[in-house]
């Protein structure tokens, strides 16, 4: 059995704010061995993340009291280091990579430089020394040509080769532990995977260990040797990991397993009649260039596409980012200009100019991903969800739109209380479900769901997709489901369309797309998603 | 309607949690309690201050000075001319008897030259004239406060109109941006460029003086800082995914421009707001102090400064619109800081 690395014993954080100290992290201790994987998994607010930055004491002192706790990193206790102690253990002993690769490397600078930054600080290396470093870094996170690649700013590499070149960096000089907050979060199901494969291998060649940060509990079965779940500020179940899946034994622990998206297709029967019916639809976007913005090219986000929606059902649009499932969505609700003829039920809406548009908008709703930036955020709840009433049923007088207001409210789960409230008093589900309110009030014919759960916890997720169904059922929705989550669109949608740059795939009924996959593109989509 | 009822008794109305907010900011509140009084009372600046009486009563009859001239014949007097109610002839005209005079609290307008004083002008503060009097004999104290009621009007003149300008002309071209926004932007960088004191100085020889001019000449240049910041407030705000959603819903670019964007984009113009009105009355001050504003018979503190700045030994004058103007610019700036936090609906 190797030696411990790193122990934590009863550490706990608070926040100073004006309301009061909040506590955080409420006494957790574990321990890493060297060489061991181990997952820190748990949803949003419970404390993974602020445990994961107290090991490196990176919480600014003036907001952040540690009451009580230890951190045992080689015979000494971090808790009492010194800022200039701690600085030498950052980046060299114990280095750290976050879920945003694109703010948290420095735009100004190409990536080159700053994995040579981390060497210079550490190692004292000249800087012929660490560019050649940094170019064997870079080809070891498996980014291809890394000689031309050490020049690159980091806008001009992907999501995936930027999480690699934050790695690189982070593996500049040898860890002995290297902290992993939600690595893949921000990035493609595909890449995703790629990413913890990279992890695992790099974490097998150098003998380091790794604790990984996320909310998703069925990404860290293959990867995590132990796991552990926090709630609340409190680890509530520490186990290995195979032991954990096999037998889960808190309550809080099945509950997160529990969240995957069921499929309830089946309780819902389309209908006959076409509601939307689009053909060769195409979205291209010029590039210009020079100073009388010449067309020199186009960007053909969707390209010739035909679309069928029933009325009642689901249809999953499924692709990985700036594959253009969104800018197919929204030009069939003509939010987009494009080509080609878009039905709904009797109009020709791709003739109809924006006037005419404007009495049908009632008719189209869009759910978006973001919650946070969805609801303006100087209005209340009552003026959010009452706004489109007034524009479409100017006919109802104030008792009779409060009411409907409430009904509405009600329906998809909040109380009256709300009406006053502000967005920002609400949580990300709530927030959701103010979005879904505003949309249903209308009584729309399709709703556009855009990414609606992906920036949500598993377990809200869960019912949120529920709501949804029970609304679909309700009013004889149809939905418009897009999502780079498969096991989400597979557990809502009929029919499923799979996109790559602005062109299908495949498309068909859902379980002959995903259980049978015809082309090898869907096929790794499916693989990647079994994985995870 | 009961249903509404019953429920704005629990719940605070956006515009009531506005006011609770402003109201938590103590400096702020008591700010705007004091600006208000001293600016209402300087609106009735003519019945507080003012060289003719406010009610005379002459032989059983009524008469109104401070609003109507009457002639000094009118009280039996000698001449057709208005009376002068500070000539002790008159005076006793109309206190003779059962005549009976109201005055004013300080017997002296912003024009009113006191003859009878026996210091040499400036004179110093006594009973007569407390704040003293200016060069040419004029009361100080008066003028301080036709001078203020004068700052303080012209900067929320001056104020309202910039801040409409400039959220028009910013809304505009953030929300329609491309091309439109491009001709806007150079026309605004072509205009803002025009050297605005050498206009002031010409328009000042040119047309006679006065307080319309200077307000139209200031607005013409005043909104473009303003339009940068909204605009910059637009162009982020338009792509929000809430205004897809209004957009998606059916509003017309005015409503979302007016219900989406507006809200979101008030946090420049309220942060700007103390130091516009501020900013004018300092503008207003600062060209009279050069001569370039208002016509000389205005009561005006920049007027007053040049005084000070002439007379250099006669402090009262400078004292006096140095107190006035820092504290009207402070309580301003008090009021701007709790209404900012007022308006911010995260803050509880």
């Amino acid at each position: 059995m190797p030696g411990k690395l790193i122990q934590v014993e009863n550490l706990k954080v608070t926040f100073r704010t004006q309301g009061g100290d909040i506590e955080a992290v409420r006494g957790v201790s574990f321990e890493i061995s060297q060489s061991e994987n181990v997952a820190i998994v748990g949803e949003s607010g419970s404390g993974k993340s602020v445990t994961a930055l107290s090991l490196l004491k990176l919480h600014d002192p003036k907001q952040v009291d540690y009451p009580d706790g230890r951190i045992i990193y080689a015979q000494r206790d971090l808790m009492l280091a010194s800022e200039d102690e701690m600085r030498a253990i950052r980046g060299k002993d114990i280095s750290m990579i976050f879920q945003e690769p694109m703010t948290s490397l420095n735009p100004v600078y190409p990536v080159g430089v700053q994995i040579q930054e981390t060497l210079k600080l550490h190692r004292n290396m000249d800087r012929a020394a660490a560019r050649k470093i940094a170019i064997d870094l870079l080809d070891r996170v498996g980014i291809r040509e890394p000689q031309h690649k050490v020049d690159s700013f980091p806008h001009m590499l992907s999501g995936g080769q930027r999480q690699r070149a934050m790695i690189a960096m982070a593996l500049a000089c040898d860890p002995v532990l290297l902290i992993a907050d939600e690595p893949t979060t921000a990035l493609d199901v595909t890449v995703q995977q790629q990413i913890l494969e990279l992890l695992k291998d790099l974490q097998r060649d150098t003998g380091m260990s790794v604790l990984l940060i996320t909310h998703d509990l069925n990404l860290v079965r293959r990867f995590a040797d132990r796991v552990c779940v926090m709630h609340e500020g409190q680890i509530v179940e520490q186990a290995n990991s195979a032991e954990l899946f096999r037998q889960p034994r808190h309550s809080y622990t099945r509950y997160l397993l529990d969240s995957e998206p069921e499929s309830r297709i089946a309780e819902i029967e389309p209908g006959k009649d076409i509601v939307i019916q689009a053909e060769n639809v195409r979205v291209y976007f010029p590039i210009k260039k020079g100073f009388f913005k010449r067309k020199v090219g186009e960007v053909r986000a969707v390209d010739d596409i035909d679309v069928t929606l029933k009325r009642g059902e689901t249809l999953g649009i499924v692709g990985e980012s700036g594959s253009g499932k969104t800018t197919l969505g929204m030009a069939l609700l003509r939010m987009l200009d494009s080509t080609g003829q878009i039905r709904f039920r009797e109009h020709v809406i791709s003739d109809y100019r924006e006037q005419q548009m404007r009495p049908l908008r009632r008719f189209f709703q869009i759910v978006f991903q973001d919650p946070f930036s969805s609801l303006s955020p100087r209005m209340t709840v009552e003026q959010i969800v009452g706004e489109g009433l007034k524009l479409h049923y100017p006919e109802l007088n104030k008792t009779q739109r409060y009411d409907r207001i409430v009904t509405t409210l009600k329906e998809v789960g909040l109380d009256e209380s709300a009406l006053w409230r502000y967005p920002h008093e609400f949580s990300g589900g709530q927030r959701q479900r103010i979005a879904v309110a505003r949309t249903v009030i209308l009584e729309p014919d399709v709703i556009l769901l855009d990414e609606p759960t992906s920036a949500l916890d598993v377990s809200v997720q869960k019912q949120v997709l529920s709501l949804l169904s029970e609304l679909q059922v309700k009013h004889k929705l149809s939905y418009l489901f897009i999502s780079h989550d498969l096991r989400v669109v597979r557990a809502m949608s009929h029919r499923v369309i799979v996109m790559r740059e602005g062109k299908v795939v495949e498309s068909g009924a859902v379980a002959d797309v995903f259980d049978n996959p015809q082309q090898s593109y869907t096929q790794e989509l499916a693989k990647a998603s079994i994985y995870h | 309607m009961t249903n509404n009822a019953t429920l704005n008794n629990v719940h605070l109305s956006p515009g009531q949690r506005s006011w609770l907010r402003f109201k938590a900011n103590k400096r702020g509140y008591i700010s705007l309690w004091l600006f208000a009084i001293l600016f209402l009372l300087s609106l009735f600046a003519e019945v507080l201050f003012n060289d003719k009486p406010l009610i005379v009563s002459y032989q059983d009859e009524l008469f109104f000075p401070f609003i109507k001239a009457y002639p000094e014949t009118a009280f039996g007097g000698d001449f057709d001319t208005e009376a002068d109610y500070s000539d002790p002839y008159v005076r006793d005209l109309i206190t003779a008897g059962d005549n009976w005079v109201i005055d004013p609290l300080i017997h002296y307008s912003y024009n009113t030259i006191n003859f009878r004083s026996e210091l040499p002008n400036p004179a110093p503060p006594t009973g007569q004239n407390l704040l003293g009097t200016d060069d040419r004999g004029r009361d100080v104290f008066a003028r301080l406060v036709y001078g203020f009621r004068i700052s303080v009007l012209f900067a929320f003149a001056l104020t309202a109109i910039g801040v409409v300008i400039g959220i028009l002309a910013g809304a505009v071209q953030g929300y329609f941006s491309g091309r439109l926004d491009l001709i806007m932007q150079r026309l605004i960088e072509v205009w803002s460029s025009m050297p605005e004191l050498y206009l002031l100085i010409i328009f000042a020889s040119i047309f006679q003086p006065s307080i319309w001019l200077l307000i139209i000449l200031l607005s013409m240049f005043g909104w473009m800082g303003l339009s940068d910041y909204v605009r910059a407030e637009f162009l982020r705000g338009r792509n929000m995914d809430y205004v897809r959603a209004a957009r998606a819903m059916g509003q017309s670019d005015v409503a979302i421009m007016r219900h989406h964007l507006l809200p979101n984009s008030m946090t420049p113009v309220i942060t700007f707001l103390p130091f516009r009105i501020s900013g004018s009355i300092l503008a207003l001050t600062s060209l009279d102090f050069l001569g370039l504003g208002v016509p000389p018979t205005t009561p005006s503190l920049g007027e007053l400064l040049a005084q000070g700045k002439e007379n250099i030994e006669a402090w009262w004058l400078s004292l006096g619109t140095f107190i006035v103007l820092v504290g009207t610019l402070m309580l301003l700036i008090f009021i701007g800081e709790a209404l900012r936090e007022a308006m911010d609906t995260r803050k509880h």
